[in-house]
């Protein structure tokens, strides 16, 4: 909210404090200067001075050529405004003067003649939208005069960021009222009453609830014979600083009382109301009502309304209906001021898209006790700028009232939770200057009746955080806790995540971090069920229209930006750990969210270098780079060939982890390279569940002791169908041997093709033979070579070499 | 140009003029070879003089001839000159091959100054996860563990019991993303499920679970309905949460000075009354501004300060939604956003950078 400083001070005199000190003050007590503008900033360099001459330019039938003169000396200024003529006391801008707008003025040329500066509209000063015409200063105005000072300019309007638990300081009024507890000063007083010169009111208005749990009150006063009209300069001036739109006398009455006090109002035309009445009732379902701005909502039985005998006229404590506004020719007004109930009015608020200055208040809520003095304050402010007659009285209809709050504190307690010294004389005298009266003891407790205006005091902790909130924090002592019972270990779960991202940082991977959005067409390139995905309902665009089913589409578009952004290389590694979305059990509370470790790899296996060939990855590539993740977790898993949407079938793997699909990983299918825009190097991606992973039974791996005896090794070459996979043949192998001497078996070449009988490759595997307690003898590896053969040709290998 | 071995008279066996003429001898031509650093002509030396046609060599065997009684002192005698010439010769053999096998090293000499060959191409973690990681370790060693929660996440956890009433004001200072139940009524009436705008429903789920006392820090992704230069729709926080007997602000401002000059640097902070739903006491943790010190700048507009964490008392009804004994415990939670951190340290202008996965960018942090 934009707070007047100048206002403020006519609020509470007494306050002395410059501009800074209230606004470090103010922000000390919780109540956050956002900016600070300084009035007729603007207008420096600008001042009154009087057209002695003006004259046709000689050259241009718009423009003028006028003497100028500031006091000291005349001035030769071109001026294209229908206004400008001689005699005229106006708003000169000299050469040198830097506009609001930014522009400096200079010397120049317009048309053949010299121009020394510039007479100014309203609009060219930021004063008004007005671009009718250069400002007309009083006939009777001194030349040669700051016009920032002239005009008053000089308040300084606060922007403060004021949080949703204060809606007391919404006003001029309030904050007031807070500044003069920081300050210590008494607080300010309200208006003076209203004098009602009228009949009766209630003669000519009436009022009912009906619908009391959302209306605590509605007050109503009657204003006939006023002269609508636009409002006096300076209380435009005053109502723009602030931010609010001059609209007409009423109206700005309405707005002025409303940032005065904080209490929201509202002007019918006595005349547009059905039967002269008003009735606060609930909406009918499908009613309809076009409001001031132009729009027409549709109501559900759930809104609150004004209406009149016939029709509703505003919704409740947002806004008014047009059917009933003031206009140019209103003469007879009914003013209202009422009590809605906050969640009623934010409710409506959401519901139709509206928030205005008051619903803002509403729902935060406003002064009960406000609504009589704001009311009369406003009949005093249309009296004093649009004339007509007060009506005696209000009519007034009551809902349901808030009882008067009270609440408690222990002053030993403020002094535990703040952590300093707090003591009973401290809390009355705090509590007692931000209005709170204090009514008696309760044990070791004080207890203060909360007024009106802070609906945001009821328990114990609410107190003390005045008492900490005046005195301010800058003294509290920062201390250590005591270390306490607080358990003390490395979460496991996060510790999963860092070996992973270490790992993989270590392979040349950057790190990702992506929205974790999705598109339908990301689902759709991947082949994944529509009905699983996590919908969000009020996306920001296409691309955050669903929750990421996977790590990949975050991953295959960057692929994307990279490869547009460094055509000619496309060595990129990326990989992302966080959660994946998706309903796999549309009954549960919370859809899965897993956590997975996508890797994304494409482009030459190392770093180009004059001293070597840089091959391109491949899938082996890949798979070491999954075998490296899982290493470190002891997770022993199975390759399985997959048939999976988004992978190229040859090389497409289920990666299973005790008997649970672990992950995915290969190279990226042809369709989703295209539908990702992906072209050149193919594109290798893996994709493995985190959340397994991290439930491992974790612990020290458990040493073996270093052998002390020596392997004997043994390289076994032969043919074998294609169709046997490696991992098939050295599970075979390992079978044969039956943990015996058997220590490891590795594949070291693996050969097709020239030499080789089709549909069969060569494989050549490395074993090493050991036993703990002896040295083994020829006789026992090749006792164990023997079995490993049998098995190998059982299996339909020819044994080329042993 | 060689030197003849001298003409010694053998018969006479090696007295001492004769070891002192072959000494000389010898001593000459190693110099006059040594000179000219050849490594064969040096072996022919040591043959002439030591082979087993030697001079050296037949005066020995020389020594046999004379009278027993001489044989003794001159057999000495000529092993030492022997021992000594062919220490001599050995000298000058070892320094000459030492010399051959380093110019030999050198032969081989690489331009190191061109590039490196690399096993793999440099990686690097996400900023964003860096200033995690070092946040992390910081809270870690102030006893504080890690817990966390899910991001699609309920209205519950992340807006009522953390004091958040349904249609209350409150809720607009936080932009939210919600998720669609599936089967639920087209109408968007049923806004149960929210994409997290804060870590702090972690700090519910964790009380529940845990209890008190509990100390914990939530890293995370946290979601708002918002999108431009400044505002990502997804950016990171990190909570944290100390519940026990008798935890005051005075130890929040403790915990959280001590991270301060830990993370950035000895400097001074303040704590500044605020207000959010789940604390009570509020308060916004000012640290002296990182660009200027103090000194006023376009960061911190001119103030010094620079708002860096959003803290307080935890609210009563808070724990006692979360089955903690209010009158027993107090605790205090912070949270701070981490991604603006990272912009300030690596002087990023604009956070989009951050979620773009431009590996241009990721390859400069």
């Amino acid at each position: 909210m934009k707070a007047s400083l100048k206002w403020i001070r006519e609020i509470l005199p007494g306050l002395d404090a410059s501009a800074e000190e209230i606004e470090k003050r103010l922000t000390a007590a919780g109540i956050e200067v956002e900016g600070t503008e300084r009035e007729g900033a603007g207008l420096a360099g600008v001042i009154t001075a009087e057209v002695r001459t003006c004259d046709k330019h000689p050259d241009a039938d718009k423009l003028s050529v006028c003497t100028v003169f500031d006091g000291a000396k005349e001035h030769n200024v071109i001026c294209g405004a229908p206004n400008a003529r001689a005699g005229l006391k106006v708003a000169f801008a000299p050469v040198g003067t830097t506009l609001p707008g930014g522009f400096t003025l200079v010397k120049k040329k317009i048309r053949g003649v010299a121009s020394e500066g510039m007479l100014c509209s309203e609009a060219e000063l930021e004063l008004s939208e007005n671009h009718d015409g250069i400002i007309e200063l009083d006939p009777g105005m001194q030349v040669g005069l700051p016009l920032a000072e002239v005009l008053g300019k000089d308040d300084v309007v606060f922007e403060l960021g004021v949080t949703p638990n204060r809606p007391d300081v919404l006003s001029h009024f309030g904050l007031a009222r807070e500044l003069a507890a920081i300050f210590g000063r008494p607080a300010p007083k309200a208006a003076p009453a209203v004098t009602a010169t009228g009949p009766e009111a209630s003669a000519s208005a009436q009022v009912r609830i009906d619908a009391a749990s959302r209306c605590a009150k509605y007050v109503g006063r009657v204003i006939t014979g006023v002269k609508v009209g636009p409002s006096p300069q300076d209380v435009q001036a005053r109502l723009r600083a602030v931010g609010q739109r001059p609209i007409s006398n009423v109206v700005d009455a309405t707005n002025l009382a409303l940032m005065e006090l904080g209490h929201p109002l509202h002007a019918f035309d006595l005349h547009r109301l059905e039967g002269a009445r008003i009735i606060v009732r609930p909406a009918g379902a499908g009613e309809k009502i076009e409001l001031l701005d132009g729009s027409t909502k549709t109501l559900t039985e759930d809104d609150l309304v004004i209406a009149d005998a016939a029709k509703p006229v505003a919704l409740a404590g947002v806004m008014g209906g047009a059917n009933s506004e003031v206009h140019e020719g209103t003469v007879d007004v009914l003013l209202e001021a009422a009590v809605f109930d906050p969640s009623s009015v934010r409710r409506t608020g959401r519901r139709h898209g509206l928030h205005t200055e008051a619903s803002h208040r509403f729902e935060r809520g406003v002064d009960a006790a406000m609504v009589e003095a704001a009311i009369d304050r406003c009949a005093a402010l249309i009296l004093e700028m649009a004339g007509g007659t007060l009506h005696a009285g209000r009519v007034t209809a009551t809902g349901e009232a808030k009882p008067k709050a009270s609440a408690k504190v222990r002053p030993a307690r403020a002094a535990m939770l703040i952590g300093r010294p707090v003591s009973a004389d401290e809390v009355k005298g705090t509590l007692t200057r931000l209005g709170l009266t204090f009514t008696g003891e309760d044990g070791d407790a004080l207890v203060f009746e909360v007024p009106s205006w802070r609906v945001d005091l009821a328990l114990e902790e609410d107190l003390i955080e005045e008492v900490g909130r005046l005195h301010g924090y800058d003294d509290l002592p920062a201390v250590m806790p005591p270390a306490g019972k607080a358990v003390w270990q490395h979460a496991p779960a996060v510790d999963v995540e860092g070996v992973l991202r270490d790992r993989l940082v270590g392979q040349g991977f950057f790190e990702a971090v992506s929205l974790a959005f999705a598109a339908p067409a990301h689902l759709e390139a991947m082949g994944l069920d529509p009905a699983r995905a996590v919908v969000v309902t009020n996306p920001l665009g296409e691309e955050s229209q669903l929750m990421r089913p996977s790590m990949l589409p975050p991953l295959l578009k960057a692929a994307r930006l990279n490869q547009d952004n460094l055509p000619s290389i496309t060595d990129v590694r990326l990989f992302e750990l966080g959660r994946t979305f998706a309903w796999t059990d549309l009954q549960a509370k919370l859809p899965e969210q897993v956590r997975r470790v996508g890797v994304m790899m494409r482009g030459r296996r190392h770093p180009a270098a004059w001293n070597a060939e840089a091959g391109a990855l491949d899938a082996y590539d890949l798979k070491a780079v999954v075998e490296s993740m899982l290493e470190d977790f002891g997770a022993e898993v199975r390759y399985d060939a997959a048939e999976v949407s988004w992978l190229h079938p040859r090389s497409a793997t289920c990666v299973v982890l005790r008997g649970k699909t672990l992950g995915f990983m290969g190279e990226a299918h042809p369709s989703l390279m295209e539908a990702f825009g992906l072209e050149g190097p193919p594109v290798f991606l893996a994709e493995l569940d985190v959340d397994q992973l991290a439930a491992l039974p974790r612990g020290p791996r458990r040493y073996v002791p270093l052998p002390k005896l020596p392997p004997a090794q043994r390289d076994l070459s032969f043919f074998i169908s294609r169709e046997v996979s490696g991992a098939r043949v050295i599970t075979t192998i390992r079978k044969a041997d039956g943990g015996q001497f058997l220590e490891s078996a590795e594949i070291f070449d693996v050969y097709e093709g020239k030499g080789v009988p089709d549909d069969q490759r060569s494989i050549a595997v490395s074993m090493t033979f050991r036993a703990a307690d002896r040295t083994l003898t020829d006789q026992d590896v090749e006792g164990s070579l023997g079995k490993v053969m049998k098995a190998l040709e059982k299996l339909g290998a020819t044994i080329r070499k042993a | 140009m060689s030197v003849d071995v001298p003409q010694v008279n053998l018969d006479a066996g090696p007295t001492p003029e004769v070891l002192a003429q072959l000494e000389a001898a010898f001593t000459a031509e190693l110099a006059d070879a040594r000179g000219r650093a050849d490594v064969a002509e040096l072996q022919a030396l040591k043959s002439r003089y030591f082979g087993p046609k030697g001079v050296v060599s037949l005066l020995l065997r020389a020594v046999g001839k004379l009278p027993p009684e001489a044989r003794r002192d001159a057999g000495s005698s000529a092993n030492q000159v022997k021992k000594a010439l062919e220490g001599q010769l050995a000298e000058v053999l070892d320094a000459l091959e030492a010399k051959a096998k380093d110019a030999e090293l050198r032969r081989s000499r690489l331009d190191m100054t061109l590039p490196g060959r690399a096993p793999a191409p440099r990686g690097a973690l996400h900023p964003v996860n860096r200033i995690i990681r070092e946040m992390t370790d910081i809270f870690h060693r102030m006893g504080f563990e890690v817990a966390a929660g899910p991001e699609v996440e309920l209205d519950w956890y992340n807006f009522e019991a953390l004091n958040f009433p349904p249609d209350h004001p409150a809720r607009d200072m936080q932009d939210t993303f919600f998720v669609t139940r599936p089967g639920a009524p087209s109408e968007a009436s049923i806004r149960d499920l929210v994409l997290r705008t804060h870590t702090s429903p972690v700090q519910i789920r964790a009380m529940e679970k845990q209890g008190a006392p509990i100390r914990i820090i939530s890293p995370g992704r946290v979601f708002r309905h918002d999108s431009d230069a400044t505002h990502s729709p997804m950016f990171h926080q990190i909570e944290g949460l100390w519940v026990d007997e008798g935890v005051s602000l005075a130890h929040l401002k403790g915990v959280l000075s001590s991270f301060i000059n830990a993370m950035f640097g000895e400097r001074p902070m303040r704590l500044r009354p605020s207000f959010f739903p789940f604390v009570e006491p509020g308060v916004e943790v000012d640290m002296q501004c990182m660009l200027c010190d103090g000194a006023g700048c376009r960061l911190c507009k001119g103030t010094g300060w620079m708002e860096i964490l959003g803290a307080g008392m935890v609210h009563p009804k808070v724990l006692a939604n979360c089955g903690i004994d209010p009158e027993r415990y107090t605790g205090f939670a912070f949270g701070l956003g981490v991604d603006r951190i990272a912009m300030l340290r690596w002087k990023l202008d604009e956070l989009g950078h951050l979620f773009r996965s431009d590996v241009r960018f990721l390859s400069q942090i």
